[in-house]
């Protein structure tokens, strides 16, 4: 008898779980209501900093980049940015140094930083050796003539760009697979 | 006697149980692919709306409109910012210059819009197809996308070129839609 009323009592909740499945409910609807209005939240939230990459994938990145524009296997990198410094003094083929001038590349992540650089290059400071710039900034490629590409973000892509002649004033040959990302003006 | 036809009972009532779970199972996999294919139909028909919209507003000349007038740009640009619901995380559109590199026309982020005519490489061929053949296509997620669950891409064809009219639906919706069924997919798994 007591196993005729297990049985029947895990029918009943076979029948109740199916009926949900199949019925319009209120629960949905809140759930709906509930989940738009947890989404702006979400949104508002997230990180909007340019690194949307972790840290590995990022220095990755920059590994391969910053390679096809110096041909040496030790290169010498200068950014004022905490955050990106971070990041290269794990890598095995850049070194960080603590002043631009005695750079390959400096990558530049702000106006600040790039104000800096620019009294540095009017000042002169960049005679014996001019470091190629580079930024995550768009519109920092676009201000200045000075910066040879960009990598940033745009509509949630990551995007990569080479300005085609200011490569040529550094005498830069880029690898068959950045071409594609060559482009003659902005 | 009495136990053995108590045996097949138990037995043909565990049969039964095991079918519905699976059908519940599948059911529920079902519903959330339909639900997932709502979405994208319901995305498609407001494409449709907006690459109307749009061809309207410029005469049917999409590029030297918005290039003569920065006043309709921006009225468009708030345009696609209206369709910006929870469900769609980026609104814009594209052309390809005579180099073949895309170019922002309009886009309806208004907190940090993409400059006009600003460079755009695709994370995917499926742009250049939609460019050739001129036909929808919905694009997955690909490598070096963020924030983006899938892309609806929509060719709007004006009297000399074809612009792209893009609809990125949010990583979150679509977690959101996966999510849908999950306390009720883990019942089911439990009677599985």
């Amino acid at each position: 008898m007591k196993i005729f009323s297990s049985t029947f009592k895990i029918l009943l909740f076979i029948l109740a779980t199916a009926s949900y499945v199949h019925s319009e409910d209120i629960q949905s609807m809140i759930l709906d209501y509930n989940h738009k209005n947890t989404l702006s939240q979400k949104r508002s939230d997230k990180n909007k900093g340019h690194m949307a990459l972790d840290k590995k994938n990022t220095l990755k990145i920059y590994d391969q980049i910053f390679s096809s524009l110096v041909d040496r296997p030790q290169i010498y990198v200068f950014t004022d940015d905490k955050e990106y410094r971070d990041v290269f003094r794990r890598s095995k083929s850049f070194i960080l140094t603590e002043r631009f001038e005695m750079s390959d590349i400096i990558l530049i992540t702000s106006e600040e930083e790039f104000g800096k650089i620019r009294q540095e290059m009017l000042a002169g400071k960049f005679v014996a050796k001019k470091p190629i710039l580079f930024s995550t900034s768009y519109r920092l490629l676009k201000r200045s003539t000075d910066i040879v590409g960009a990598l940033y973000w745009e509509k949630g892509r990551s995007q990569l760009l080479f300005i085609k002649d200011r490569l040529k004033k550094h005498q830069i040959e880029l690898p068959q697979e950045y071409k594609i990302f060559l482009i003659d003006e902005l | 006697m009495k136990q053995k036809y108590l045996n097949h009972f138990i037995f043909g009532l565990l049969a039964v149980m095991i079918t519905v779970a699976l059908s519940m199972h599948y059911m529920v996999a079902q519903s959330t692919e339909n639900l997932k294919n709502e979405e994208i139909k319901r995305t498609a028909k407001y494409a449709e709306k907006i690459a109307q919209f749009i061809l309207l507003e410029t005469n049917g000349k999409i590029e030297s409109a918005l290039d003569k007038d920065k006043v309709l740009r921006k009225k468009l640009n708030e345009a696609l910012f209206a369709f910006m619901t929870e469900e769609f995380r980026y609104i814009f559109l594209l052309l390809k210059d005579p180099k073949g590199i895309y170019r922002f026309l309009l886009d309806g982020s208004l907190e940090d819009p993409a400059e006009y005519k600003m460079p755009f490489f695709p994370k995917s061929n499926q742009y250049d197809t939609v460019y050739m053949m001129q036909n929808p296509q919905i694009i997955k997620r690909s490598e070096g996308v963020d924030q983006v669950w899938v892309s609806l891409v929509y060719p709007i064809i004006d009297e000399s070129e074809t612009a792209l009219l893009v609809m990125d639906l949010s990583k979150e919706y679509g977690q959101y839609l996966n999510e849908f069924h999950s306390p009720l997919e883990f019942v089911v798994r439990l009677m599985n």
